[in-house]
This record gives C-alpha cells, sequence and structure tokens, in this order.
C-alpha cells in the first residue's frame, strides 16, 4: 500500500491543464483578495482592501509567510508523487499578491501551474536516469503515514477528554483493525463488502470522537456576540456572497483536480488510499479533516471577509465522491456554493459555543502530530533502504540541526528532503567510485 | 502579576511552560479564543498567547477580529524561528497584545516572548 504514485489514470496533458486553470484562477482571486490558502497570511489581507499597506509591502508579508509552505509542499510531492495544494495554492497566494494586475495574475499563475505539472514529471524521468534510482526507496516516506494517522482520534481524545479515553480509544481502534484483518469480507447476499482495517479503525476511533464531544458538550456555556463582532461577521460573509461566482468557479476546479489526481489534498492519505485502490479511507478522513478545519476557516474568513481557496474542503470531499470526471466539477461547483450560503450562520453558531471550536484545534493538532510522526518515522525507512546506517545518521542530523538553527526548514519537510539528499549524496559516491553498487 | 490566555493548538504546553518557568509570576488560563480575546479587550487580562501551523492564522484570527491588527503579532511563522534576542526585540519595539507563533516553535519563543514581556510592564531595558 505504500508508494509513489507514477500511473496515472489520466494523461499528463489533461493534469496540466486542470493544474493550469487551477493555478491561474487561485493566482487571479488572490490578487482581487477574494480567497487565499495560507490561513495565515489571511488576516493580512484587510491591510491591503482597506490601505494601511501597499501591495509591496503586503506583497513581501505573504511571501514570508509562506516560503515555507511551498518547500513543504514540495517535500510532500516527494513523499507521494501527488502534487499538493501546498506546493501550488501557497504560491499562487505570493504569485497573485505580487502581481500588480489581474492579467498578470492570470498569466503567471497558469505559469507556475505549468511548471508544476512538468517540472515534477521532468523531475521523475531524471531520477531513472540515475546510477542508483532511489525512488523506490522513497515509497517509504509514506508508508507509516496511513496507519499512524488512523490514531488521530485517539490523540485529539487524550489531550480533550484526558489520557484514559485516549487509550480506550486508541485499544478500539487496535481491535476493530484486528477484527478487520482476520475477517477480511463481509457478505450481504451477493455482495462482498471488503473491509479495509483502515478505515474501520478510523471509523471506530471517530465514532468515539463524536460520543465523548457530544456528551463533553452537555455543560457548554454559550457567549453572547457583542454588536460590534456582529457587524463584522455579516459585513464580512456579505463581502465572500458577493464573490460566490469567482468562489464556486475555484470550489469546481479543485473538485475536478482531486478527482483526476492533478492536485492533492492531505497527499499522504490520499495517496495511500489510491494505492490501496480504497478510497474510502481517505473520504473518511476527509469527514474528520472538513469538522477539524471549520472553525480555523470559518473565524479567519469571517474575520477578513476573504475566503479559503478550497473552502472548507468539501470539494474535496465531493470531488473523490463523483462517479466520473466531469460531474467531479459540478460537485465542487454546487459545494461551494452551500459552503458560502453557510458561512454565517456557522460563524455565529461557533462564536456562541466557544468549546466547539477548541474541539476543531484539538483534531487538528492530533491529525498535524500523528502525520508529522509518521513522516520523521518514514524519512529514518527511506534513508535506511538507500543507504544504511549513514542515511539514518544524515537524516538524524538534519533534524537535530534544524532544530537548533531555528527550524528553517519547516519540521514536515525536513525528513523528505534529507531523504533525497542521502539518495542524491549517494549517487555521487557511486559515482565518485566510492561505493560499489 | 501578568495575566495570559493560552491559545491555538499548543494552549496546553504552552501553559505547562509557563508555569515551570516563571512559577508565582504569570498567571496563565486556557480559555476557548472568543473568550480569551474579549478578556484581553476588556482587560481583565493583559496578554494572548496562539500557536497554530503558520503563527498567524488560527493562532491570531480571533484575537484579529476582536483586538485589531495593530494589537497583534506574528512572532514566528514556517521556516523561521527568531532567537531569544530576537524576540525580545520584538516585544520591546512594539505594543501588542496578542502573539501568534508556529506550534513546532513552542518551545523555543514561549519562555523568551513571556520573559520579555515580565521584564517590559516591569519596566526593565531590553
Amino acid at each position: 500500500m505504500e508508494g509513489i504514485i507514477t500511473n496515472f489514470e489520466f494523461s499528463l496533458p489533461f493534469r496540466a491543464i486542470v493544474l493550469i486553470a487551477i493555478c491561474a484562477w487561485a493566482s487571479l482571486l488572490s490578487h482581487k483578495c477574494i480567497s487565499n490558502f495560507n490561513d495565515g497570511a489571511r488576516p493580512v489581507f484587510p491591510e491591503l482592501m482597506e490601505g494601511r499597506m501597499t501591495r509591496a509591502e503586503f506583497a513581501v508579508v505573504v511571501t514570508g509567510m509562506g516560503f515555507g509552505w511551498v518547500l513543504a509542499g514540495f517535500s510532500q510531492w516527494l513523499g507521494t508523487g501527488l502534487i499538493a495544494c501546498h506546493l501550488t495554492l501557497i504560491a499562487t497566494d505570493c504569485l497573485g499578491a505580487w502581481s500588480p494586475n489581474k492579467w498578470v495574475a492570470l498569466i503567471i499563475g497558469g505559469a507556475y501551474g505549468a511548471l508544476c505539472a512538468f517540472g515534477t514529471s521532468f523531475i521523475n524521468s531524471a531520477f531513472t536516469a540515475l546510477p542508483y534510482n532511489f525512488l523506490n526507496d522513497l515509497t517509504q516516506i509514506s508508508s507509516p503515514a496511513l496507519p499512524v494517522f488512523c490514531m488521530f482520534p485517539a490523540v485529539a481524545i487524550a489531550s480533550q477528554f484526558g489520557a484514559k479515553k485516549g487509550i480506550t480509544t486508541g485499544l478500539i481502534e487496535a481491535i476493530v483493525y484486528i477484527f478487520c484483518t482476520v475477517v477480511g469480507a463481509v457478505n450481504f447476499g451477493s455482495i462482498s463488502v471488503s473491509l479495509y482495517p483502515y478505515t474501520f479503525a478510523m471509523l471506530a476511533g471517530m465514532i468515539c470522537l463524536l460520543v465523548y464531544s457530544i456528551n463533553g458538550s452537555k455543560n457548554a456555556e454559550s457567549v453572547e456576540n457583542d454588536s460590534e463582532t456582529e457587524n463584522l461577521f455579516t459585513k464580512n460573509a456579505n463581502r465572500i456572497k458577493s464573490n460566490w461566482v469567482y468562489l464556486c468557479i475555484q470550489g469546481a476546479l479543485n473538485a475536478l483536480g482531486i478527482h483526476v489526481l492533478a492536485q492533492a489534498y492531505q497527499p499522504y492519505v490520499l495517496s495511500s488510499a489510491v494505492l490501496a485502490g480504497n478510497m474510502g479511507t481517505f473520504e473518511l478522513a476527509m469527514i474528520g479533516v472538513i469538522i477539524a478545519f471549520i472553525p480555523l476557516i470559518v473565524s479567519t474568513a469571517l474575520a477578513t471577509g476573504v475566503y479559503q481557496a478550497v473552502g472548507l474542503t468539501t470539494v474535496m470531499l465531493v470531488g473523490c465522491l463523483a462517479p466520473t470526471w466531469w460531474l467531479a466539477p459540478v460537485f465542487g461547483f454546487v459545494a461551494e456554493f452551500v459552503e458560502i450560503q453557510l458561512l454565517g450562520l456557522l460563524g455565529k453558531g461557533l462564536s456562541k459555543f466557544p468549546e466547539l471550536s477548541k474541539c476543531g484545534d484539538y483534531i487538528r493538532d492530533a491529525m498535524v502530530s500523528c502525520i508529522g510522526l509518521a513522516l520523521v518515522a518514514g524519512s529514518f525507512l527511506a534513508a535506511n533502504a538507500t543507504w544504511g546506517a549513514v542515511g539514518l545518521m544524515i537524516v538524524g542530523g538534519f533534524f537535530v540541526l534544524n532544530d537548533v538553527t531555528g527550524q528553517r526548514i519547516p519540521k514536515s519537510a525536513v525528513g523528505p528532503l534529507a531523504a533525497v539528499a542521502v539518495g542524491i549524496l549517494y549517487n555521487i559516491m557511486i559515482f565518485l567510485g566510492l561505493v560499489l553498487l | 502579576m501578568l495575566k495570559i490566555e493560552c491559545c491555538g493548538l499548543t494552549a496546553l504546553q504552552t501553559k505547562q511552560i509557563i508555569e515551570k518557568k516563571f512559577p508565582g509570576l504569570v498567571e496563565a488560563s486556557l480559555d476557548p479564543d472568543m473568550i480569551a480575546a474579549r478578556k484581553v479587550k476588556s482587560g481583565d487580562v493583559d496578554f494572548y498567547l496562539g500557536s497554530c501551523m503558520t503563527g498567524g492564522g488560527g493562532s491570531l484570527a480571533t484575537a484579529i477580529m476582536v483586538l485589531g491588527y495593530g494589537n497583534c503579532l506574528t512572532v514566528s511563522k514556517q521556516g523561521n524561528c527568531p532567537n531569544e534576542k530576537q524576540i525580545r526585540h520584538l516585544i520591546y519595539s512594539g505594543n501588542h497584545k496578542a502573539f501568534g507563533y508556529v506550534k513546532t516553535h513552542t518551545e523555543q519563543v514561549v519562555p523568551a516572548l513571556v520573559q520579555a514581556l515580565i521584564d517590559k510592564s516591569e519596566g526593565k531595558p531590553e
């Protein structure tokens, strides 16, 4: 089930066109301050819109917030073979921010999309020309991703409701996993449903999370909004609603993008699901992701009037669920439209029940921690496969040195990049005759 | 005694660091971000600390909404974690009420940040 995706169902030119469209449009929307992908840069947009910053000042801040993420996106591609949103949409945020007018934004956004689509395929073919092709070893990076990610409900429960409940959930998940591997498949009459263990382990965990959350929310206190906050919410929700055409087109493109795998979201989970031929895992994980990200995206969107380029990420779910590729954009368009209509309501609910938005924080943190740990382990596995103990030493060195020098490379990117460095060094050694194959 | 609200992804870790490093000097609390930001606005609490993946999004969104952009500062971002001296300078050269940082920088940022806030409130020079 682990591995890098190199055989795509849809041809490279087709995927490239989709990616170019996504990037061009996202860049335009970032230029017009309609939506952006980097949640951290979103609060800066009103500074430009309300004239407190010049475009150049604004673009510098947005780029500063984005650089590390593009690197993380690149490392995601290295580990999965999928072009993730972090590689494309964070960059288009910056390109749109720098663009002096909308035409430039469209053109350089599209050009960047083309660069991603063809550049990554070029690097892939360059790998095969190496004396030692370590692409197969890099597949190890994503191998722990899904198994560890499945544990996110247990981690979220442990940090929110205490260690005891977390451990109980972990045990339940493990039992479900083992049960599914033993049973294998269930027959309903003539239909055989295979029990993909990761899907059901995660499902069990998410049910626990739901039960604990409902129990915990019984004594949640509600807070009344002051009129100032209400006015801000209404004003910004209306701004986002008024841009619905732009946003729904972006939603349609994103849904098409993930359906044909031109662009990926949560690439480590997605690639595992694609390779296992079981999209149910990814779809289930996406439900968790949507719940986890709603508080973050709704609060940043309503605080600024700028929406998230992938919305509440429901477009990614419906894009996968769409039965054919041409239905994916239709689903995406509708999902994005519904999201925008619900935005104001969600915002009011979340600010009224602040504990709910805290739940989102716990789940998000749990997911990030699980994937982060999985990548650390995966990078060591990959380096070990390439160059044994030397590889392990180099990856370990990257990690500790990056930490003491102020994390110049984002923590999630350092492992995969180190594993690639090991592969390159190994090839240099072969070239110099210092290592014999 | 300074009162600080710990919010965001590593709220609990932030609170634990503060309580361990500055016992008796700081009162750290763990309110949800909306309540925390309002307490800072009303003056019940002195400062708001928040962490997220980016250092400026989830960590500060609510604070920006309630306190305004000018009162909020992104201390660290992905790929750039300032050192103790730089953090101290950031604190002394502004009058911010809310601070955001990347969750994986929590251990490096929080002690320096809180130390600077304490010293500044006591009128010590930078």
